[in-house]
């Protein structure tokens, strides 16, 4: 009897012995998208330590760790990176867009939209608006009004998008995005026109647009006194 | 039953009740009282009053010898009429010799000795030199005390501690002394003593010889006239081995090979032919594709001996061809002991390093699941395969709730844990006890337990390039348990011996695998895990009896049994990731039914065996020598049922989750399970996937009867053989579903049925040319049956292998077998065989491996087929010499040996040869590809060669044991593509094992043991397929005739790099293990 309690005691300290020491483990990934609008400029991605890409020009697609690493982008070829940061990388796929607005300054740095955003219903558009305007709007929270062309109707609005930041999303049916009138207050006192209809500046989206996610460009390019402010689409998502 | 037949059997069962009531009755007379008080007389008188009492016996004595021992006062009260002459032998030196009702009388003056506390035991047998038969009724006499050998040759006799000298007679053999007989406190030394008859007058001569060599001759004399050509090894060879289970000791006996440590090659042949018998009754396959038993199971304490027959006679089972291996537990011990056994070692790939797997049960260590590899007890597979049918494929949302709820259900085990590998574990009690009744009856009792845990880690290269499969690399990892419980009890009386066996073992060996490289069809990176746990259990019961009636020698054998074989494989899965090359993420979930990235199987075999056996035999004179009759019948009944699922893993409808990224513990994590999420997608019983089976059940009735006569009409020749005829009826019922168009599933059964009576010859002759010479010629027919497992329809998947493995109608193999043997014996404990032997085989059963596969899914497809004939001729040496002829007066070389073995086969099977292709296109012309018209190689698992060496120095302390064995090129898997026979390559393997015995009287002793010492790959590869590919690939030129011939091998069938295409290769580690004992 006492040999077999020697034993079952040998047994019971070993088998307690043989705890893990952890797993097999894996990082978890997610798709990261970056999208550039500049013409002539490529970009060196950094996430965490490693080189994602040193070349990219206009869009680029891989995998890097998900959560929060540090990213850095600069200019190919330059030593200074423009951006470094640490972000949060949301899985399974986020898209960052590099805005361009002056070919002699670094690209904007935005965030696109992940793949967390919902695609339209059928036959709706769906878009969220930068402003980047450095005339009339500069500094300021605005809404947009459109006006039908034939009946001089509001047909839609959209309210407090803030100047070089990104609005909320906003969604319509396509067919109202055929075009209208542009109207711009101020969204603290909408009394306060700073664009009018009397402007005869428009909005429209094409065919395109339809059932697709969207950033759009809201920029004057006619100056102060004349403004002709275009809005136009930087990113689009097919959901 | 005809009233004739039915009249028959009560006769006969009239006929054993006689038999029965008269062993009873003649036992009571013995068991009669004894109670006799006499003052100042001799022993004559006693004797004489003795006689007075027991009128039904004879007594033979010297009148006058007796007369001159006085005795002045006896009161002699004794239990039974033995136990009285027990007392008289003890307290008078009246030595006495019972043969039947005659008892002769000896006075042998009784020596005063010191009684001491603990006596040690002498026990053994003595058998006839020239037959191998026990001899009843010989004399020892050890230290003056004499005892007389029972029915069987056997003795027993308490002692004294210390070195005794014995001296052995008998009427009609010569006399020998043997010495070194070294008796320790509360130990039994073990005697086995050979006699030699003496022909003419009693030769004066006396033999002497030592104890160790006695006994080691003992086993060769038994094996020399054994009627069947046998190789074996006895307890006490076991017990020099530091060999843990059964399977390292088969390794050692001549002409036989392991592989994979666990199943067993008889002469070159593999499992398929070859037989398992377990305490005379069959055992069941441990293997669920191959008729395999896994010898590892059985740990070595619990054996007696093993002998392996490797020619038929008409008591044996007739299916094997190879060799029936006979595993004999033991029953009645020698004397009382308790025994422990501690040992632990090392793997140089395993312990101390990084051991993956899933996550551990709560009763790993005991060999037991925790349930956390079980479905729920109430899962029923139609029922899910009908919910999953209605719903994810009907979409019907209620069934979609119901399959959902039951794949959250499943056991999650993906995540793969780090442990550390741990040392072996190997702990074994064993305890016996002896009870020597007055009557001379004699009740033992034995029981063991052991348990042993190893892990292992092998590492290996695994691809399939011939038609773009894959290729991994990665280690596999095996945590192994074994716990087994033996517990024997044996009753012997006079003649008569009945023992009830009963042995346990549970093995549980979980592989898991991590699994990196390529998928090479779709170009992709591949990362996987493979977790394959396995629960083996085997319970038997069997009761036997052995009773000698009569004087004329008639003995009667009989045995009834129950074996009890489970196969539990719960929870066997395997998951790849797969990424394009350029890609950083592996992704585990996918839409489709795809078994080689996710395949999840349970299954679980049961199998039931009862056998029972009754034989009779006879000894009569003839020619004025002792020939031998036996008869008998041997029956058994058999069921096997067998159920099976296997799953793929996949989103369900509507399942809005992108896995993109996640790591394939939280991809497949428990959470993720659920209707709208994953689901467990079923295979076998789908509608939606035709044909598949999922189980199946099958049942055996055989029964056979044979007679055998034994004949020595000459002193130098002997004739035994007989016929057997064996009735067998085979059912496999492999059980398919059918739906119905409500979903509803019903049986689609397919029956598979072999019902077919032999009859079959076998003749064994020996020609004892001398006492050290003897010539063996042997004819017989065998058998090789299916599995029912062969004979199912039933689809078996093997993730390791993308194979599915299937069943056949098949026809039971027959088989032609004759031996030649040539031994000779230089001594007593040496011998120098040379066999030759010849086996046609026909209607051979081979697995081969269907044309490699182009289909979408990549996966291989093996069937069990009959090939049309295959023939094996052979030769075998086989030896152990004393190495004292070296140095005669070194007592070093006294005790070294050298033994070996060697087999060569030359065997061929003939088949047609199909090509791959017949044209070759080379510069835009094309060229006709010659082939062979028929292959020409072994059947599948037999090894053109074996050879086994090994150098043995047992001294009293210091034991060393150096072994070798090579096993040669042999095919693993057959092909009707000659460049598809898929063969294993010769490797060369050594083992060192060191024993020390210490402490008092020897009782602790020390082992050593290093396996594979050289660590050599096992590969397994295509043979010539390189040059077969250039062939077909338009790189070699035409020759003379116009046609492209495929270049030969330069290495024939062994591994060669440059134009070989390896399929597996891997490295077990070397193992080191040291162990323990003590006797108390």
């Amino acid at each position: 009897m006492k040999q077999l309690l020697t034993i079952t005691a040998v047994l019971l300290m070993v088998a307690s012995c043989t705890k893990d020491k952890g797993y097999f483990d894996e990082q978890t990934m997610t798709k990261l998208n970056i999208s550039t609008t500049s013409m002539t400029k490529h970009y060196e991605l950094m996430v965490g330590d490693e080189l994602q890409e040193d070349s990219i020009f206009r869009a680029w697609g891989g995998a890097v760790p998900a959560n929060k690493q540090r990213l850095r982008i600069r200019e190919t070829g330059k030593t200074n990176y423009f951006i470094d940061t640490i972000i949060d990388i949301p899985r399974p796929s986020v898209t960052w867009s590099l805005l361009e607005t002056d070919p002699d300054q670094p690209a904007l740095f935005f965030t696109g939209f992940g793949e967390d955003v919902t695609a339209p219903a059928p036959g709706n558009v769906k878009f969220r608006i930068l402003n980047i305007d450095t005339t009339r709007t500069s500094g300021m929270t605005v809404d947009i009004n459109i006006y039908s062309f034939e009946t001089n109707e509001r047909i839609f609005e959209m309210k407090n998008i803030p100047h070089n930041g990104l609005s909320e999303f906003y969604e319509f049916p396509s067919d109202l995005l055929q075009g209208g009138w542009l109207e711009i207050v101020e969204s603290a006192n909408p009394e306060n026109i700073i664009v009018s209809l009397d402007s005869y500046n428009s909005f429209s989206l094409s065919d395109n647009g339809r059932d697709n996610v969207h950033i759009l460009l809201m920029s004057n390019d006619n100056g102060y006194e004349y403004p002709y402010y275009f809005i136009y689409p930087v990113v689009s998502g097919k959901k | 039953m005809t009233p004739h037949s039915l009249r028959s059997v009560l006769q006969r069962a009239k006929a054993v009740w006689m038999l029965l009531l008269i062993l009873c009755s003649t036992t009571l007379a013995r068991a009669q009282q004894v109670n006799l008080q006499m003052k100042n007389t001799h022993l004559a008188q006693v004797v004489a009053k003795l006689q007075q009492q027991f009128p039904a016996y004879r007594f033979s004595f010297q009148q006058e010898a007796l007369e001159k021992v006085k005795v002045s006062n006896l009161a002699l009260k004794a239990a039974s009429f033995t136990a009285a002459l027990d007392q008289l032998q003890k307290e008078y030196g009246l030595h006495y010799l019972m043969d039947g009702n005659i008892v002769s009388f000896k006075h042998v003056p009784v020596k005063p000795s010191t009684p001491q506390k603990n006596p040690g035991r002498v026990t053994g047998k003595i058998i006839d030199e020239e037959n191998g038969e026990p001899v009843a009724g010989a004399t020892i006499m050890i230290n003056g005390n004499g005892i007389t050998t029972d029915a069987d040759g056997n003795f027993s006799i308490r002692l004294p501690k210390g070195k005794y000298t014995a001296s052995i007679s008998f009427v009609g053999y010569g006399k020998k002394e043997v010495s070194d007989i070294d008796v320790k406190e509360e130990q039994t030394f073990t005697l086995n003593i050979t006699l030699k008859r003496e022909k003419g007058q009693l030769s004066a001569v006396v033999v002497k010889a030592s104890a160790r060599k006695e006994t080691v001759a003992a086993l060769l004399t038994r094996q020399k006239n054994n009627a069947a050509t046998t190789d074996g090894i006895s307890r006490e060879q076991i017990l020099r081995t530091p060999d843990n289970n059964v399977a390292q000791v088969l390794s050692r006996v001549s002409g036989i090979n392991m592989q994979e440590n666990k199943f067993a090659i008889v002469r070159g042949l593999s499992d398929r032919y070859n037989n398992v018998m377990l305490n005379g009754s069959v055992l069941p396959g441990t293997e669920p594709n191959v008729r395999n038993f896994s010898f590892d199971l059985i740990p070595s304490a619990l054996i007696d001996n093993i002998t392996v027959y490797k020619t038929a006679t008409p008591e044996l089972s007739a299916e094997f061809s190879g060799g029936i291996i006979e595993v004999n537990t033991r029953d009645i011990p020698a004397g009382d002991f308790v025994r422990i056994k501690m040992g632990t070692g090392i793997n140089t790939k395993t312990t101390g390093k990084d051991f993956y797997q899933p996550k551990r049960g709560k009763q790993d260590f005991l060999g037991f699941d925790d349930n956390s590899r079980q479905l729920s007890s109430d899962f029923d597979y139609n029922g899910y395969a009908k919910s999953v049918s209605m719903g994810y494929n009907g979409g019907d949302p209620d069934a979609g709730k119901i399959y959902g709820e039951l794949s959250s259900r499943f056991p999650n085990r993906y995540k793969m844990y780090k442990y550390t590998g741990t040392p072996v574990q190997d702990y074994e009690v064993n305890a016996a006890k002896v009870k020597e009744f007055n009557n001379g009856h004699k009740l033992g009792l034995i029981a063991a337990v052991t348990y042993r845990n190893d892990q292992q880690t092998q590492q290996y290269l695994d691809q399939m390039i011939p038609d773009g499969f894959h290729r991994y690399e990665g280690d596999q990892y095996s945590f192994n348990t074994t716990l087994s419980a033996m517990l024997n009890a044996g009753y012997s009386f006079g003649k008569h011996k009945i023992s009830f066996k009963n042995l346990f073992s549970r093995k549980f060996t979980e592989r898991s695998v991590i699994y990196l490289g390529e998928d090479l069809y779709n170009d992709q990176d591949v990362k996987g895990f493979g977790n394959f746990p396995l629960f083996n259990t085997i319970f038997q019961h069997r009761i036997e009896g052995e009773h000698g009636i009569g004087k004329k020698g008639f003995k009667l054998r009989w045995h009834v049994s129950l074996a009890n074989t489970d196969r539990d494989e719960p929870d066997n899965k395997r998951t790849l990731g797969s990424k394009q090359r350029t890609e950083k993420t592996y992704g585990y979930v996918r839409d489709n039914d795809n078994l080689i990235y996710m395949s999840s199987y349970f299954s679980e075999l049961k199998e039931k065996r009862y056998t029972w056996s009754l034989e009779a035999q006879q000894p009569f004179n003839l020619l004025n020598k002792k020939q031998l009759i036996k008869f008998g019948y041997q029956g058994s009944h058999r069921t096997a049922d067998f159920a099976a699922e296997l799953f793929t893993v996949r989103p369900d409808r509507n399942n809005p989750v992108n896995y993109y990224g996640l790591p394939y513990y939280e991809a497949l994590g428990a959470d993720q399970f659920g209707t709208g999420k994953l689901m467990y997608y079923p295979y076998l019983s789908n509608p939606f996937i035709a044909g598949r089976k999922n189980g199946y059940a099958g049942k055996q009735n055989l029964h056979a009867a044979y007679v055998m006569l034994d004949g020595r009409f000459t002193d130098w020749f002997r004739i035994t053989g007989g016929l057997r005829m064996e009735k067998n009826k085979m059912e496999t019922n492999t059980m398919g579903i059918r739906y119905l168009q409500d979903g509803t599933p019903v049986p689609n059964d397919t029956l598979n049925i072999i019902d077919k009576t032999n009859i079959l010859p076998s003749v064994n002759l020996i020609f004892s040319l001398s006492s050290k010479f003897q010539i063996r010629a042997s004819w017989y027919q065998t058998l090789a049956r299916p599995e029912f497992r062969e004979l199912a329809f039933f689809e078996y998947y093997e993730p390791d292998r993308n194979t599915w493995i299937t069943g056949n109608s098949l026809k039971q193999t027959s088989i032609n077998n004759a031996d030649l043997r040539f031994e000779y014996y230089p001594s007593a404990d040496e011998i120098i065989s040379v066999s030759g032997f010849y086996k046609k085989f026909t209607d051979p059963i081979e697995l081969q491996m269907e044309a490699a596969s182009s289909s979408a899914d990549k996966t291989l497809r093996m069937t069990y087929m009959n090939l049309a004939e295959s023939k094996d001729i052979g030769i075998e040496l086989n030896f152990r010499k004393s190495l004292s002829f070296v140095m005669p007066a070194s007592s070093i070389f006294q005790h070294l040996y050298i033994s070996g073995n060697f087999s060569w086969m030359d065997a061929s099977v003939k088949m047609r040869g199909r090509p791959l292709q017949d044209s070759v296109g080379i510069d835009g012309v094309s060229y006709k590809l010659y082939h062979e018209t028929e292959q020409s190689r072994p059947l599948f698992g037999q090894a053109p060669y074996l050879i086994n060496g090994a150098l043995l120095y047992a001294g009293d302390k210091f034991g060393i044991n150096v072994a070798y064995s090579r096993t040669g090129p042999r095919v693993v898997v057959g092909s009707e593509y000659k460049h598809y026979n898929e063969y294993e390559n010769a490797r060369d393997v050594i083992d060192l094992q060191l024993s020390y015995k210490f402490l008092k009287d020897n009782k602790a002793e020390v082992k050593i043991n290093a396996s594979d010492l050289l660590n050599q790959p096992i590969i397994r590869y295509f043979n010539n397929f390189k040059n077969f590919q250039d062939a077909i690939r338009g790189k070699v030129a035409p020759g003379a005739d116009g046609m492209v011939h495929i270049p030969a091998a330069k290495k024939g069938t062994g591994y060669n790099e440059d134009e070989d295409e390896i399929r597996r290769k891997y490295w077990m580690g070397r193992n080191f293990s040291i162990s323990f004992s003590y006797t108390f």
